[in-house]
């Protein structure tokens, strides 16, 4: 199968946004995660901060990424795209960022804040399968901007030449699209918010508790929860609240409800039911049978069972050394 | 083991006989005595059992016939010794102290038996590939099975020796170690001690055999708090001096293992990993991503902690949460080596791994 379809095969079939694969590549490449080279992380850079607040002549706008490295000094304005399009207006912005810029929201990191020459540019991130669309748009944009590309076998950066510090890469590996250190964003469709709100669910199950807080839930699975503004929250609540009401209905249908708040408060998940106050003996088949459940509803089926053999531990040594 | 126990509240109640104990890691409401009086209150209850402090950090769970005494001077690493039978001290362990989200066995990495101290007597190899891999293997994984007890003369080198043989090194794990401990003052003991954690210990000196627990335990802790302090994932808002503007900083690696040896069959693998059975009792709705890769967002059933784990033949990486217990780390690696290939390691190991 050629590169681009195995890609858009990956992003089509991830337990993640694909919006956010171009982020967690560009981490990855910085810190070498998960078995990903680290290209980034060799040639000196750092990351800074993520969704950084740029303020530019021409309007405000956050940055997805700031990375940086000294001697010499450079700092990248990553814009990380999914797809294949480049936003003007953004791309300018990110061309206008001077060092009085990054020094006014503090997107300069601490030790290039005495340095005399700080380089600054954008850096445009991508998935390796779109990257033809993304130079056409670079091109016809005329921005001289390197472009980073990502993907489960290859990572590439171009048209670094003339940025002091930076170098193109092109490099074949096997370490599969890069550590979902993200996996929603407070934009990610509901059915990606589902996949990480039913596990905080179970979890909260397992733990036998009897309540959940809807914000707890939001902080748990939202990354950049931290750092939204209120509006922002008040949005990605609703949504979670969404999901919560729809796997009420089916995937975990009997186990838990969503409880309105009353005066002011938040809203709450009640856990009606847990697989794990079963009698023990009973206590793993639950929880499977819960699984099947799920399995039919995010994935339209559940897993075929493949049946492990008793073994010599199962029979002999699961007390380990009080049967001696 | 040599001493008794006095008239009063235990009389009839401490049998004679080897001294099983177990490292327990405790997640109590709140950590402090009052929080371990609280947990303990609970199994007690549970397990029909009386409760009784018999100092400020030592705890007695007692029925009638029976004597159970936890040392919660460690608020999170706990020691339970009791004399009970084997199979009553394994029923209790089993339906009242592991079934709790808040209590479970530590999971010794091969490395920690290695460091217990003394004259090694024997040790003891188990592997089974059953679970994770039940088809017939027609790849480099031989055997299956085995079950090996190695007695005399530094038994460690044979395990070692076997471990260099590409054939069989992927079963060559080390489950239990027994030794033995010599101190001219107080006495000798013989202390045998598994990878879930669990110890038998003989001889003429309980104090002997109390300061090798100490250490074992001391060790544990500093592993466990060795993964999480860098692998558990944290975001952070980054507040700026410049602006009232905040940015986001990370903090934690993505614990990645390279497999010793290919996973054959990477579906049943998969299918037998989140089961929700133990040892791994992890519950997922996995997903292949691409041909033989998958991912999961799953739950540790035994702790209800969530963590992400990405897979495929020659690899895995376990996203953990901010919150998610590094025992959970140290389960899936213990009972990878035990249950895939005895050489599975983190990439790059904490120091006490």
């Amino acid at each position: 199968m050629p590169l681009a379809g195995v890609c858009a095969e990956w992003c089509t079939r991830l337990v993640v946004d694909p919006r956010l694969v171009p982020i967690n590549g560009l981490i990855a490449l910085l810190r070498g995660d998960g078995g990903w080279p680290a290209l980034l992380g060799q040639q000196g850079f750092q990351r800074y901060s993520l969704e950084g607040h740029l303020i530019t002549e021409i309007s405000d706008t956050r940055v997805d990424a700031v990375i940086y490295r000294r001697d010499p000094d450079l700092v990248l304005l990553a814009e990380c795209k999914s797809g294949g399009n480049i936003d003007e207006t953004q791309a300018r912005k990110y061309e206008a960022a001077t060092l009085a810029n990054l020094r006014r929201t503090d997107l300069l990191p601490s030790s290039l804040r005495r340095a005399s020459a700080v380089a600054i540019a954008p850096l445009f991130v991508g998935i390796e399968q779109r990257r033809a669309d993304l130079e056409t748009g670079l091109r016809l944009l005329k921005l001289a901007a390197p472009l980073l590309t990502v993907g489960p076998n290859r990572v590439r950066l171009s048209d670094a030449s003339g940025i002091d510090g930076l170098d193109d890469f092109d490099h074949a590996h096997d370490a599969g699209l890069p550590p979902a250190r993200l996996r929603v964003d407070h934009q990610s469709a509901d059915v990606e918010v589902r996949e990480l709100v039913l596990p905080e669910i179970v979890a909260a199950q397992a733990r036998e508790e009897d309540i959940l807080g809807i914000e707890s839930v939001c902080q748990a699975i939202l990354p950049e929860w931290a750092i939204l503004a209120p509006g922002a929250r008040g949005d990605f609540i609703r949504k979670v609240e969404g999901v919560v009401r729809l796997l009420a209905a089916d995937e975990l249908r009997g186990s838990c409800r969503l409880e309105r708040g009353v005066s002011g408060q938040r809203s709450r998940i009640v856990i009606d039911s847990t697989p794990a106050s079963k009698r023990p003996q009973g206590r793993t088949q639950a929880w499977q049978a819960q699984q099947r459940r799920a399995a039919r509803g995010l994935r339209g089926r559940a897993r075929a069972e493949i049946e492990g053999q008793t073994s010599l531990d199962d029979l002999a040594a699961e007390g380990g050394l009080a049967d001696e | 083991m040599q001493g008794r126990a006095g008239d009063g509240v235990l009389a009839g109640r401490v049998r004679e006989g080897q001294v099983k104990s177990r490292l327990i890691e405790a997640h109590p409401v709140e950590a402090s005595g009052d929080g371990a009086q609280a947990l303990l209150a609970s199994v007690a209850e549970t397990a029909d059992l009386d409760l009784a402090p018999m100092s400020d950090d030592l705890w007695l769970l007692s029925s009638s016939d029976e004597s159970f005494f936890v040392d919660t001077l460690n608020p999170r690493f706990w020691l339970l010794h009791t004399t009970a039978r084997a199979k009553t001290i394994r029923s209790l362990w089993r339906q009242h102290f592991v079934s709790s989200p808040r209590l479970d066995s530590a999971w010794l990495p091969a490395s920690q038996l290695r460091e217990l101290e003394g004259n090694r007597r024997w040790i003891k190899s188990s592997f089974s590939s059953d679970q994770l891999q039940p088809r017939a293997s027609t790849g480099e994984v031989v055997p299956r099975r085995w079950r090996v007890q190695v007695e005399g003369d530094t038994p460690d080198e044979l395990l070692e020796l076997v471990s260099r043989h590409a054939k069989y090194r992927a079963s060559a794990s080390l489950t239990a170690v027994a030794t033995i401990l010599r101190d001219e003052q107080l006495g000798n003991a013989e202390v045998a001690a598994d990878y879930q954690g669990g110890f038998v210990s003989s001889g003429s000196s309980f104090e002997v055999v109390v300061g090798l627990l100490w250490r074992s335990l001391d060790r544990y802790e500093s592993y466990v708090r060795d993964l999480e302090s860098r692998f558990q994932l944290r975001t952070q808002a980054a507040p700026t001096d410049a602006s009232d503007e905040v940015a986001l900083s990370f903090e934690g690696e993505v614990a990645h293992i390279e497999f010793p040896h290919e996973v054959e069959d990477i579906d049943a693998f998969v299918a037998n990993l989140f089961n929700c059975r133990e040892p791994f009792r992890l519950w997922a709705v996995p997903r292949e991503v691409g041909s033989g890769q998958w991912e999961a967002n799953a739950v540790d059933l035994h702790v209800g902690h969530t963590l992400r784990l990405e897979m495929a033949p020659r690899w895995m990486r376990i996203l953990l949460g901010e919150h998610t217990c590094g025992n959970t780390l140290a389960r899936l690696l213990a009972n990878l080596q035990h249950r895939f290939d005895a050489q599975t390691r983190l990439a790059s190991p904490v120091a006490a791994s």
